[in-house]
């Protein structure tokens, strides 16, 4: 019987280190290009799924509890590191045109951000989202970011940041569109049949705090990296604090065209000309 | 580019079918109209521009606008008359409207000058709201177009099952950048506005040291609270800052609501952020024989730093709260507001008015007069254009009113 016993136990032990242990696995290319927004042509880095430059950082999605065996392929001309909130003291160095293989460890279910650390890879843009174990058919996600070309040109140009002014963004996206070309999203405009129910996925990767007004809907939290308290809550105007990733659940309970944006309003503009920046859509059909 | 097609074609079919359906003519008349003539006077009696909405009835626009309250479950008609030459619109901050009701020009209607706007809407759900106008929105909310909605649950409690309380403390924060409201033509661009002036209820500075606890929009923003009793202090910001509230610990402050619903465990809090659009219901009950304050702090949302504080009073009733009030000066009806004719002058309680006098804001007395007609009428036409102050008295009571020639 105690030969049994410790058999059974085994084989849940063992059972158990497998789940752990099942990876699912990815690779990202960390690309240099340009980013055009009214008059302005900004240098900027990106993860991507491949080693063609596009202009959002890509999303990445893993189960929950299941580490990531993650490649990252390093086609800047510097170095940068992967790190990643939710996971203390977690952070790969990546040389320039260097490969690098990790092993993500197995994480809570919700939104995470990753990011590089360095200031090129910071004020550049090389920040994206990782989704674990969000299992919804229907996801959405956001990337916010602000920025302010001069300190892109400084970083960019002369290798650090020199201009010690005062920080006045000109531009506020989410996945790098600005609106309305937010509208041509797919992964930020909300697009959903009557009665389903969709996760958003935010991550803010800009320099300030942010919120976000739903017209027509409130959202409930369903994670959060910072704002733990509010796990729970149900509201429609949502701070998305500089750094911040949060997952929200939103229900489809009424047809229409209804828009997200940013209510500190100098951030619905596009060098500083309204509508623009922070603002895109949910549209309901019936 | 399939989805952006769609989303424009059904943007201009919502916005053709919405606006020839709600810019008939409507009765009963107008409750609200919109203006751009207004004047807000600053704590140091500058005259700063402002934008905003009025009750029709009162004839005048004030930053805020006026408080709107209703009960859960109202069906509601809220009618303005955009009596200004720009276009506006009503967006109903949080209260989940459909489409045709939201207030965004671009999915819902714009009311032209001269035109009647309509949205109507179910109040479903208790809890604190706000309107504001939605054209140009980074401009017309600086310039003062905007208000507070409060759905009362009945049975004096926050909702079903929720606490209850003795009474309501509307307090709306807002802010402008006076350069803005002093010429909005040339304030493009937007991305730069920084706010420099900081409100209460509408009011900075010393000017929240006189009055009792009004509506945002109306005189007196001092709070007083019966000993043992509790107070919902009703919390929201239209501002472009970081509003943090710092709550004294004799307060007993404790969070229930935000955004129009109840959080899932209310907790106790001292300090408590509240961001552009975000609103919150506190129930505070004040130690026997509180006074004191509390802190309305403004932060810089771009560089996170600390600008301005404004301190609203929390009072116990006891100390004396009556006597303060009676010797409060009550509020007058003034219309029309500006005037540069005749204005006519009423009060609000039904009382008499036996004498008056009309001082400039510079505080030298321009007009005095006594009649026994009421409602009374004065010719203000020989006072130069500016703000003025009318003080009347019933023999027994205290009255004033501001308006601008």
């Amino acid at each position: 019987m105690k030969n049994r016993i410790r058999l059974l136990t085994m084989l849940l032990l063992a059972s158990i280190s497998m789940n752990i242990h099942l990876s699912a696995q990815d690779t990202l290319w960390i690309n240099t290009g340009e980013w055009h927004q009214s008059m302005d042509t900004m240098s900027v880095l990106r993860y991507n799924a491949s080693a063609v430059f596009d202009t959002s950082n890509v999303a990445l999605i893993n189960p929950e509890e299941t580490a990531l065996l993650l490649t990252v392929i390093n086609n800047d001309s510097q170095a940068h590191t992967f790190a990643l909130d939710g996971l203390d003291n977690f952070g790969v160095e990546i040389l320039p045109a260097d490969t690098i293989t990790f092993e993500v460890p197995p994480m809570a279910a919700g939104t995470y951000r990753y990011f590089s650390n360095n200031q090129r890879g910071t004020y550049l843009g090389l920040s994206g989202i990782l989704k674990v174990g969000l299992n919804m058919p229907n996801q959405f996600h956001w990337n916010l970011s602000d920025c302010m070309p001069e300190r892109m040109d400084s970083v960019d140009v002369e290798g650090e940041l020199l201009d010690e002014e005062p920080y006045v963004p000109r531009y506020f996206s989410i996945n790098s569109y600005t609106y309305p070309n937010t509208t041509l999203d797919t992964n930020g405009l909300v697009a959903l049949n009557l009665g389903d129910s969709c996760t958003i996925s935010i991550v803010n990767s800009g320099f300030m705090d942010h919120v976000l007004h739903f017209h027509g809907f409130h959202v409930k939290y369903l994670t959060t990296t910072i704002q733990s308290s509010r796990i729970g809550w149900i509201k429609d105007t949502v701070p998305v604090l500089q750094g911040e990733a949060i997952t929200l659940l939103l229900v489809a309970n009424q047809v229409g065209i209804y828009p997200v944006h940013n209510h500190n309003l100098i951030a619905v503009t596009n060098s500083g000309f309204y509508p623009g920046g922070m603002l895109t859509l949910i549209n309901i059909t019936p | 580019m399939r989805i952006c097609r769609t989303i424009l074609c059904a943007a201009v079919f919502f916005c053709a079918n919405t606006f020839t359906a709600q810019s008939q003519v409507y009765s009963p008349p107008p409750f609200l109209f919109t203006g751009m003539d207004g004047i807000l006077i600053s704590d140091d009696n500058m005259e700063i521009p402002i934008w905003g909405y009025g009750k029709t009835s009162d004839g005048f626009i004030t930053a805020p606008g006026p408080f709107l309250q209703y009960e859960t479950n109202d069906e509601v008609n809220l009618v303005f008359t955009n009596n200004s030459p720009e276009s506006h619109t009503i967006h109903l901050h949080g209260l989940d409207v459909d489409q045709a009701n939201d207030g965004v020009p671009t999915t819902s209607f714009i009311v032209v000058q001269d035109e009647i706007g309509a949205y109507s809407f179910t109040a479903s759900k208790p809890g604190t709201f706000l309107y504001h106008c939605h054209v140009t929105t980074t401009l017309h909310l600086t310039m003062g177009m905007y208000g507070m909605i409060l759905v009362r649950h009945p049975g004096g409690v926050l909702y079903e099952g929720g606490p209850s309380y003795y009474a309501d403390a509307p307090l709306l924060f807002s802010d402008l950048e006076i350069a803005t409201n002093l010429n909005p033509v040339q304030s493009y661009p937007f991305h730069d506005i920084r706010p420099d002036y900081f409100m209460v209820n509408g009011r900075s500075g010393s000017q929240l040291e006189t009055g009792s606890i009004g509506n945002p929009g109306e005189p007196g923003t001092i709070i007083s609270c019966p000993d043992g009793e509790s107070i919902a202090l009703r919390l929201g910001s239209m501002a472009y800052t970081l509003t943090k509230i710092i709550l004294p610990s004799e307060l007993e402050a404790m969070c229930y609501m935000s955004d129009g619903r109840p959080v899932p465990a209310p907790f106790s809090v001292d300090t408590l952020d509240i961001y552009p659009g975000e609103r919150f219901t506190l129930l505070i009950s004040p130690e026997s024989e509180y006074d004191g304050s509390v802190e309305v702090q403004s932060w810089d949302m771009v560089n996170r730093e600390y600008v301005h504080s404004n301190f609203v009073r929390i009072r116990d009733a006891s100390l004396n709260i009556e006597s303060l009030e009676s010797q409060q000066p009550l509020s007058l009806s003034i219309r029309p507001n500006p005037s540069n004719g005749f204005i006519t002058v009423d009060t609000y309680d039904g009382n008499s008015i036996e004498s008056w006098r009309v001082y400039h804001s510079s505080g030298k007395m321009v007009l005095e007069g006594e009649t026994y007609l009421q409602p009374i009428r004065i010719d203000v036409s020989s006072l130069d254009s500016g703000s003025y102050i009318l003080e009347s008295s019933d023999g027994k009571r205290q009255y004033q009113g501001r308006f601008i020639r």
